[in-house]
């Protein structure tokens, strides 16, 4: 197996609340690792700590109120990002990691140009002068499939579709070829048909320039689609890890069943639970108190005393390929009689 | 200043203390409330309010002179601070304390009078232009434009020089009726967004008439504005009664207000620098006192406002 | 955009000619009818003639209205019986002086005011955060009067370090007009400026400070540090300049702000301004004066709000260039 170019190992992130109700801790101990080439999608509801994860690698958390706890380590070709120096951390960030945000309209700054601001990682990072750099920017967004270039390098943020000024914010995110970009919810924000526009551009990309991947997402079918592993979360932490294929055929833990469940089908029979739509019942707990034991026990149809009493760590689910391909942080894995549901 | 009056004062002071920590007392379960307190200038500034308030209203006890009183017109003229006149006398032998003190209660006074005027027009024709728009809306905010396009100041200048003598209720009213007008803006934008909301709906369909919406249902929502409004609103009346008065166009010596006793010692004040300083002192207190709380109460009562 | 330039300007005119309408009615409702010469022992009759039939005094009131407007129009104001002569000649005298203390108090306003409340923002909640955002308080609820007084006191008579009054110096510079009296017209500034810029410069922190600190916690700010970018640019170009503009509103909102607060200033520091001229005005009972600062000030509060407006819409592109 070659070198991971990014591994994340136990990180960390907490949060201080205001209100006096003690510390969300966001991300508390996950670990994964990504390729080079490869794409990674990182899945879960809204609270799983996702986001944070992401900010985390590069970061971007405000440090009064969240704070990645020592004992965190993420390491990018071989350097640990959480020591470097703030000039040696900003000399990776837009030129060797990049990130795109969920809110194209709010993550571009309304009063310079598109061109202005996708001109500016490439002056700062590759000493470009400004007119080499125009000339790239417009090279960016031809490559990211915007017509006119020449005319909208000159255009602001306003003047653009949803689904352009997300193409923008990719083509800010390239113009130093990065060799991985994280991309935060990049679809959640726009039409379903353009959607598929950006995930196929960000797969077209991605072939032509070699670069890794990190799609952070909470919609299974975006995942589906575009990634080679997925990594699903829950309560901040990482619960199930499997190649998309393996995942999607053979979904271990019981939160990923249901995910899986809960997506309507066209396919399905009419008759199927009343008619109705299956859901995970319950709600995502509160990052200030994550239940005890497993924490999705309160949630978990098959769940007994041990994963009350005992948090089970992420185990080897097997099922052929090298150990670690598919891990699952479940107690069904060494009890799998236990897999019938309660009534 | 006597025994009596130290008790006084340390009275005031203590009553202060106990209203403020009733306050608290009783909003520490609202979250409004919590917010409110979370601001570290929120409690001295209420503090500062309650004592002020308490000393004018309890004036009499607290001075130990009159303040018209001129007490020795040929020897104790621009005394300095002593045991005797805690902060001295002024040109005319006056006792700069006493008339500190019941300065408050016509400075004190004005503020609160003709913010109340102020704000309550304010109020009105905010609701009104926001919830009837049509015609009535650009109407009233054209004229809230000319309001504002003369200052306050001048405005007032104006009236004093074509009326000449101001009866003080005129004077309180007149204060009231220059001001109105960005609590109005405040107030449409406020009423501008509820007016949507179902419990509107909800009213007109029980046959609620539409002054009885606006005044019964509408503006009760639209508190915070108005709230935060009056506190800051204090503070610019104070500042402009203070300084009307100062060019002696305002309150008419030898009665108190803070800014003419300003005006009083000012030609003095390279050799009895007391009598120009502590009135300005005590406006520029009671001043920042009113913006402080009026800070946190827009903090505390905006709903959108997620803490910073 | 020009279109909407001109609506604008139509529109400010409109409020002008409002305030005049206003001041007219004002004056009348107070005097039973404008320019009734109460102070006749002081004026001579052919003077009172002339204001007879320019401002149609015995003539009735639509009469006396459109002659008004038509007198303002052609930038007559009245006449000061204190001063004998025109109101407008006695205001063209003052207003480059009231004129030159806004301004630089003005500038005083803003430079420290902006640095302040950017400083403020970014140490947030840091000691100089604290200290400085309470002495901004404070000296931002102190009557400007009061504080010009304190100044004077202590920076003028006690500490001779400035005049004590008055924009120049009577003897020697009479006239601005050699470098040394320039000097000295600007020492006898100093003091009045500070009074007037200080107090503003206060509020403008705190405008500020809670303006930058809205805009640092936007998405753009985070994409900015995400294409690492050095903090200083990303605070000094992509911050500020989304923070500049609730700023250009503040412009508009200072000129009344500094306009009122040049009346108590002038008044103390005995500069010979407009404010100063129309409350001795009141004093002597010459109230066209004063009803001739009041119009003239609206109209500048007026245009201050029409160039703000204007600056606003060419900072802003969402305003400047339409959308899709």
């Amino acid at each position: 197996m070659t070198e991971p170019l990014l591994r994340v190992r136990d990180l960390q992130t907490y949060f201080v609340t205001e209100h006096g109700s003690g510390t969300a801790r966001a991300v508390d101990g996950v670990s994964f690792e990504v390729q080079p080439g490869e794409t990674l999608g990182i899945v879960g509801e809204s609270g799983c700590g996702k986001t944070v994860t992401s900010l985390s690698i590069l970061r971007l958390i405000p440090e009064p109120p969240g704070h990645i706890r020592p004992g965190s380590f993420i390491e990018f070709e071989g350097r640990n990002l959480l020591t470097l120096k703030p000039r040696e951390l900003r000399a990776i960030r837009g030129n060797q990691i990049a990130m795109i945000f969920q809110e194209p309209m709010t993550s571009l700054n309304p009063v310079f140009t598109v061109g202005d601001q996708i001109a500016e990682a490439a002056i700062v990072h590759q000493r470009l002068s400004r007119r080499a750099a125009r000339t790239r920017a417009i090279e960016m967004l031809r490559l990211v499939g915007i017509p006119d270039p020449e005319e909208r390098v000159d255009h602001y943020p306003h003047q653009m579709s949803g689904g352009m000024r997300q193409r923008v914010m990719i083509a800010m995110a390239l113009v130093c070829h990065p060799k991985l970009l994280i991309a935060d919810e990049p679809t959640t924000a726009l039409d379903v048909t353009i959607q598929a526009q950006i995930l196929e551009l960000l797969d077209r990309l991605q072939a032509e320039l070699g670069m890794a991947v990190m799609l952070i997402t909470h919609d299974l079918g975006v995942v589906a689609g575009s990634a080679d592993r997925v990594v699903v979360m829950y309560a901040g932490q990482v619960v199930e890890q499997a190649p998309t294929p393996a995942l999607f055929a053979r979904p271990l833990h019981p939160y990923t069943e249901g995910l899986l469940a809960s997506v309507p089908r066209l396919d399905a029979p009419p008759a199927r639970e009343h008619g109705r739509l299956h859901g995970i019942p319950g709600q995502v707990p509160a990052a200030t108190a994550w239940p005890d034991g497993c924490r999705f026990h309160p949630r978990c149809p098959y769940a007994w005393d041990r994963c009350r009493a005992e948090a089970p760590p992420l185990l080897d689910a097997g099922g052929g390929g090298d150990p670690g391909t598919h891990t699952v942080r479940c107690w069904l894995l060494t009890d799998p009689r236990r897999r019938t549901p309660h009534s | 200043m006597n025994l009596w009056n130290w008790l006084a004062l340390g009275g005031a002071a203590v009553m202060a203390l106990t209203i403020v920590a009733e306050i608290r007392r009783h909003t520490r379960t609202s979250v409004a409330g919590r917010r409110f307190f979370r601001h570290p200038t929120a409690t001295p500034g209420l503090f500062v309010l309650a004592f002020f308030v308490t000393v004018a209203l309890a004036a009499p006890l607290v001075a130990p002179y009159r303040p018209y009183q001129q007490i020795d017109i040929d020897r104790l003229a621009d005394h300095a601070p002593s045991t005797r006149f805690l902060l001295g006398t002024d040109p005319y032998s006056r006792d700069v304390w006493s008339r500190l003190v019941y300065g408050a209660r016509i400075s004190l006074g004005i503020g609160a009078l003709a913010m109340v005027v102020a704000v309550t027009i304010g109020a009105a024709v905010g609701a009104v232009a926001g919830y009837l728009r049509r015609w009535v809306d650009p109407a009233l905010m054209r004229l809230v434009d000319i309001g504002l396009a003369m200052p306050r100041m001048f405005a007032m200048l104006v009236v004093v020089a074509l009326w000449e003598h101001l009866a003080v209720p005129v004077f309180v009213l007149l204060i009231g009726l220059t001001g109105w007008f960005a609590t109005s803006r405040l107030v449409r934008a406020e009423v501008l967004s509820l007016r949507e909301r179902e419990f509107v709906s909800a009213a007109r369909a029980l046959g609620a008439g539409t002054g009885r919406v606006i005044f019964r249902h509408v503006l009760p929502n639209a508190a915070a504005p108005i709230i935060v409004s009056a506190a800051l609103g204090i503070g610019n009346v104070m500042l402009l009664e203070a300084g009307l008065s100062f060019l002696g166009l305002g309150v008419p010596s030898p009665v108190p207000s803070w800014g003419n006793m300003i005006a009083d010692g000012w030609h003095k004040m390279a050799v009895a620098w007391w009598s120009s300083t502590f009135p300005g002192l005590a406006i520029s207190l009671v001043v920042m006192a009113l913006n402080a709380v009026g800070d946190a109460l827009r903090d505390a009562l905006d709903p959108r406002r997620e803490a910073a | 955009m020009a279109a909407w330039l001109v609506r604008r300007l139509a529109a400010s005119i409109a409020i002008v000619w409002a305030v005049a309408t206003l001041t007219f009615f004002v004056i009348h409702l107070a005097r039973g009818s404008p320019f009734l010469p109460e102070q006749s022992q002081h004026t001579d009759l052919a003077t009172l003639d002339r204001l007879r039939r320019e401002w149609g005094l015995d003539r009735p009131l639509p009469e006396q209205y459109v002659l008004y407007l038509r007198n303002l129009v052609r930038g007559d104001l009245g006449e000061s019986f204190g001063l004998r002569r025109p109101v407008a000649d006695a205001l063209a005298d003052a207003i480059p002086h009231t004129f030159t203390l806004a301004f630089a108090a003005l500038l005083i306003d803003f430079a420290v005011g902006l640095a302040l409340g950017i400083y403020q923002a970014v140490r947030e909640r840091g000691v100089g955060d604290i200290v400085l955002g309470n002495a901004a308080l404070f000296v931002n609820s102190m009557p400007t009067f009061w504080l010009g007084l304190v100044l004077l006191l202590v920076f003028a008579q006690r500490l001779h370090w400035f005049p004590v009054g008055g924009p120049s110096d009577p003897v020697l510079c009479p006239r601005v007009d050699s470098l040394p009296c320039l000097l000295d017209f600007a020492w006898h500034l100093t003091l009045p400026a500070l009074t007037l810029g200080l107090v503003g410069a206060a509020g403008t922190a705190r405008y500020q400070r809670a303006a930058m600190l809205e805009v640092i916690r936007q998405d753009y700010v985070r994409t900015a540090r995400a294409k690492g970018l050095r903090e200083r640019r990303v605070l000094l170009v992509h911050a500020l300049r989304n923070a500049l503009l609730p700023f250009i509103t503040l412009v508009g909102l200072t000129f009344p702000f500094l306009l009122t607060g040049a009346v108590l200033v002038e008044w103390v520091y005995a500069w010979p301004g407009m404010g100063r001229l129309a409350v001795t005005a009141i004093l002597q009972r010459d109230y066209y004066v004063v009803t001739g600062a009041a119009l003239v000030t609206s109209a500048m509060v007026v245009l201050g709000n029409l160039i703000a407006d204007v600056l606003y819409a060419v900072a802003d592109p969402r305003i400047r260039v339409r959308g899709a």
